[in-house]
């Protein structure tokens, strides 16, 4: 039998998709430097950067607790400090036995680990503490002010795979627990720690909530159909979808990251809302008394137009996110749109045949859920038909009071505001604060157009004024340069007298001193051609409004007092983030206009009429406008994770204004007067367009039970635009159509 | 003499021969052959530090190097910067005993000042190269374990291969050093240094050119890499004298503090040219 062999076919195509553990292919990653195009100028700065000097996202281990200073702990601490340095993607651990420090005595000098094993024989234990605190590097970076912490810095090589980070973070801690010292570790902070903790929220949440929003989904077709068939079916088609579509990310050579973890819910709700008309379909065919191929025509029949206008208008706001600069927005509008059509592709082409074969009864019509729905959706039509005016007004009103919310949105990320405040690294991130320095890392790259132009005395003062107006900005909590390596050399040269902390007045003996100093951590500040050199700053904020308020600041400073031969560039983790701040913003209006533009074209192409086109559009951007609004008033900020939003709210939401818009058109055009056409297309349609909200604002509403703040978010927002749109489309939408159609013909 | 006489002479004769055999490994015998390498008793020479770092013009040190083998172990050397400008007569003055850890003291010409640097720093960078205060101390073979590991050929030549592990891990900035000794001349012809118990190294000595002079192997250019960042230090020698019987009072630090008494000492041979 050629149908039943076609349905097996599409039966088989179905399970084999399925069999795709897509995640297991994938490569997982979420490192910041996904979150920036490498055509970027900060980006080709800071890879350049790295060639010369190491890097500056780290791993920050606080220690507290009884003995810290007795020569067990520093011993186990050196120990540890070795063992962890062992591993070859770590390039550095700096710990107080591995630290160069500069020193005088009476007849020598030296540059030596500031607290080893021979240390450790010099200096009484009740000394060592006010030992190290003298160490202007130390100080803050490695002991804490009130001699009660101690801190170990682990960095890694130049990586860009947040498995690798996790990996370092594991073997840190494995050695660390080797050496005996787990009981004494307080705290783990930094970009690495960080941007782990991401990596185990965004992949809990996948594996958590899609299975939850799935079976949520299922539970809700299985109550308003009551088809066994459609519930296997359903799990079928957004297994099939979710799989299929995560394997782009291969060929395309991108990593799964934090934005691209919500796919598979966006997928798995965007599917189901589709399957859900076919069923509607399905279920009214039955209810005409149509079997078999006949039914399944019909209901494709209902669907098929107004269905490609969704799922083309869907895939068409979310490929508008192609224009966000952001690569991991960028693919996540792509592939996702990819997941859309391939998802409808299956609904229309695999499923037919399936329920053709094997779909023989008949579809339960007596459903009270969706016959309290079809009542509610008719009160709501009849309401907007009566009192399109009042309709409008309350419409209008609450625009006006709500427009000024979407000024108080800002554009601001903050890593740390994505965990909730008990989590491990907000904790972990406060106490290295509250105890050691900031934990952001942003840095001042001063070139020079000759070599030795940073030796020279003119720019060593130039850096020592920089870096003293930096220490004093409330923001800046530790600066280092170059200028603290000669000064301490001028000052342990000269038995440590304090007047000798300063730069020397003589160039020779600047040049003598560089050309002396043998330790390694000079060179990780300036090059060994001595034409570039950094100056380091340790930032106790956190946001990228708050980093680009630093920025500007230091560049008004650095413009009015960087005149000669000298070149200045603000760069370093913190610098990254506000870049991506920038090209998140960007990336937003671009979205916005781009899914604007192409739905209008759509629009104007499915209606042929313009009033009607700029009407659905207007429609579809008033649920962008309450999104704003919602992020104004619950103080949600545009960021990484909310920033493509817009574009997949207006993709979803155009959905059911088509839906319904279709129906009224097609009443139109079939004969019937307006009114009735409209009341007919809201009868028919809106219960189903109306289940499928729900259905996908469940979903996405349950998103909201997650620990990670871009998940609940996403969830939150993408819900509530959705149930805003559906308002819109069953109350606003009759009530302009009968205040812009004329219902006397 | 009685018969049981000759045998016990004998014996301890046969004994007394093949001590070595049976008290030290070929590689000790090896290591002691290399620390004996015969290089005169005192030697002077004049060459050039160039340091190379890719992408950049290299930087290049004039220096006089003066060394005098005071004892088996005790060694004693003097370095005297010539050029460029801003650091000329910047010494070093280094006295490696058996006794004690090595003295090291650095004379700034800008300080004016002689200063001890401390003898611990062995991993410390010497003027910024790639060569190490140890790399500059006279490092007694009995300080190692020895391995020989095989035969190769370095630059055409026969070598030995040679793995020294230090047997105290804290006097040395190294975990292992493995040496291809050149079998005739018993210069190590590339040195592989190891840090930190790692499997790689972190750096690589190569020599480029050696010659006999007066008599004794000379090495005459050779290149340190560091591994990991690329850099290189290239030592080349211009001239050199060997046992022209340098005074004692020369390796002090006196000398070290007055360049001007330390150049009646420079041969005229020697002289920058």
């Amino acid at each position: 039998m050629p149908g039943r062999g076609k349905a097996i076919a599409c039966l088989m195509t179905l399970l084999i998709m399925n069999c795709i553990p897509s995640l297991l292919f994938l490569t997982i990653n979420n490192a910041p430097e996904q979150y920036l195009p490498k055509t970027q100028p900060s980006v080709q700065f800071s890879d350049e950067l790295r060639k010369e000097f190491p890097e500056d996202q780290v791993l920050m281990v606080l220690f507290e607790g009884e003995g810290l200073f007795s020569n067990e702990v520093l011993t186990k601490l050196e120990k540890a400090t070795k063992s962890i340095k062992k591993h070859a993607k770590i390039d550095r651990v700096i710990s107080v036995s591995a630290v160069d420090h500069i020193a005088g005595t009476a007849d020598g000098f030296e540059v030596l680990p500031l607290m080893n094993s021979k240390r450790l024989r010099q200096i009484k234990e009740s000394e060592r503490a006010a030992y190290i605190r003298d160490d202007r590097f130390a100080l803050g970076a490695l002991i804490g002010r009130q001699d009660d912490v101690l801190a170990m810095v682990v960095r890694p090589e130049l990586l860009d795979d947040t498995m690798a980070r996790q990996e370092i973070l594991d073997f840190a801690l494995q050695e660390l627990d080797k050496a005996g010292l787990t009981n004494l570790i307080t705290a783990v902070a930094g970009p690495v720690p960080l941007e782990t903790y991401q990596l185990a929220s965004m992949l809990r949440d996948t594996f958590t909530f899609v299975p939850i929003t799935v079976l949520l989904g299922v539970v809700l077709i299985a109550l308003l159909f009551r088809r066994l068939l459609a519930v296997v079916m359903t799990l079928l088609t957004i297994g099939g979808v979710v799989n299929v579509t995560l394997l782009w990310f291969i060929p395309l050579g991108q990593p799964y990251t934090l934005i691209s973890s919500m796919i598979p819910s966006l997928l798995a709700a965007l599917t189901m809302a589709v399957l859900i008309h076919f069923f509607n379909g399905l279920r009214l065919a039955s209810g005409f008394k149509l079997e078999g191929k006949k039914r399944v025509d019909w209901a494709l029949a209902e669907i098929k137009k107004p269905a490609t206008y969704t799922v083309a208008t869907t895939a068409a706001g979310l490929l508008s996110l192609a224009a966000s600069e952001i690569p991991p927005i960028r693919y996540f509008g792509i592939i996702s749109a990819f997941g859309v059509l391939l998802g409808f592709a299956i609904v229309i082409l695999l499923l037919p045949p399936i329920f053709t074969c094997w779909d023989k009864a008949s579809w339960p019509s007596d459903n009270p859920l969706m016959k309290g729905l079809t009542r509610t959706v008719k009160k709501l039509t009849i309401i907007a038909i009566r009192y399109p005016v009042h309709v409008l007004v309350v419409f209008v009103i609450g625009l006006v009071i709500g427009i000024p919310q979407i000024f108080n949105v800002k554009a601001e990320t903050n890593l740390l505001a994505f965990f909730a405040d008990d989590h491990p690294i907000t904790i972990a991130t406060k106490k290295v604060e509250e105890k050691l320095t900031g934990v952001t890392p942003l840095e001042i790259v001063i070139d020079g157009e000759k070599r030795d132009a940073i030796k020279q005395l003119e720019s060593l003062q130039l850096i020592k004024k920089i870096q003293t107006h930096a220490i004093e900005m409330p923001e800046v909590e530790k600066a280092q340069s170059v200028v603290d390596f000669v000064e301490d050399m001028h000052w342990g040269f000269h038995e440590e007298d304090p007047s000798y902390r300063v730069i020397p007045d003589q160039q020779n003996l600047v040049n003598q001193y560089l050309l002396l100093y043998d330790g390694n951590d000079l060179y990780e500040i300036v090059n060994k051609e001595f034409k570039r050199t950094r100056i380091l700053l340790n930032l106790n904020v956190h946001s990228s409004r708050d980093i680009r308020k630093v920025v500007k600041k230091l560049t008004e400073y650095l413009n009015v007092n960087i005149t000669h031969d000298l070149k200045w560039t603000i760069s370093g983790y913190g610098k990254l983030f506000e870049d991506q701040e920038i090209l998140l913003v960007e990336g937003q209006v671009n979205s916005l206009v781009g899914a604007v533009i192409l739905i209008f074209v759509m629009m104007f192409l499915l209606w042929r009429k313009l009033s009607t086109a700029l009407l659905t559009l207007f429609l579809n951007l008033a649920p962008v406008v309450v999104m704003f609004i919602l992020m104004g008033l619950f103080s949600i900020w545009l960021d990484m994770a909310t920033a493509m939003i817009a574009g997949v709210i207006v993709g979803i939401a155009v959905d059911d204004t088509i839906h319904l818009f279709h129906g009224f058109q097609d009443g139109i055009k079939h004969g019937a007067k307006p009114l009735r056409a409209l009341l007919k297309s809201y009868y028919q349609s809106g219960s189903a367009v109306t289940v499928t909200t729900i259905i996908l604002g469940f979903q996405f509403s349950v998103l909201c039970f997650s620990l990670f703040q871009p998940t609940v978010h996403f969830g939150f927002l993408t819900a509530a635009g959705l149930i805003t749109a559906l308002i819109f489309d069953l109350i606003l939408m009759p009530a302009l159509i009968v205040m812009t159609f004329s219902f006397n013909k | 003499m009685k018969p049981t006489q000759w045998l016990s002479r004998l014996f301890l004769f046969g004994w007394f021969i093949s001590l070595p055999v049976f008290a030290a490994s070929d590689a000790e015998v090896l290591a002691k052959r290399v620390y004996e390498r015969p290089d005169g008793d005192d030697r002077a020479s004049f060459g050039y530090m160039v340091l190379v770092e890719e992408g950049h013009k290299p930087r290049v040190r004039g220096m006089f190097s003066y060394g005098k083998d005071k004892s088996y172990s005790d060694v004693w050397s003097l370095i005297r910067f010539t050029s460029p400008k801003d650091i000329a007569n910047t010494g070093l003055l280094t006295l490696d005993s058996e006794a004690k850890d090595s003295e090291q003291w650095v004379y700034l010409p800008g300080l004016d000042r002689v200063r001890r640097i401390s003898s611990s720093r062995k991993g410390g960078r010497f003027v910024g190269s790639d060569i190490f205060y140890e790399d500059l101390q006279n490092r007694l073979y009995t300080k190692d374990n020895h391995k020989v590991l095989g035969k190769a050929k370095v630059n055409k030549l026969d070598a030995i291969i040679l793995e020294s592990i230090p047997k105290k891990a804290d006097d040395s900035a190294y975990s292992k050093k493995v040496s291809w000794i050149h079998e005739s001349s018993l210069i190590a012809l590339k040195v592989e240094y190891y840090q930190d118990g790692a499997t790689k190294p972190m750096k690589r000595l190569i020599v480029n050119k050696i010659n006999k002079t007066q008599g004794y192997w000379t090495v005459l250019e050779s290149t340190v890499t560091d591994l990991d960042s690329g850099h290189k230090t290239i030592m080349k020698v211009k001239n050199v004298l060997y046992d022209q019987g340098l005074a004692d009072d020369m390796f002090t630090v006196q000398v070290l503090e007055d360049p001007s008494r330390e150049t009646k000492y420079r041969p005229k041979q020697l002289e920058q040219k």
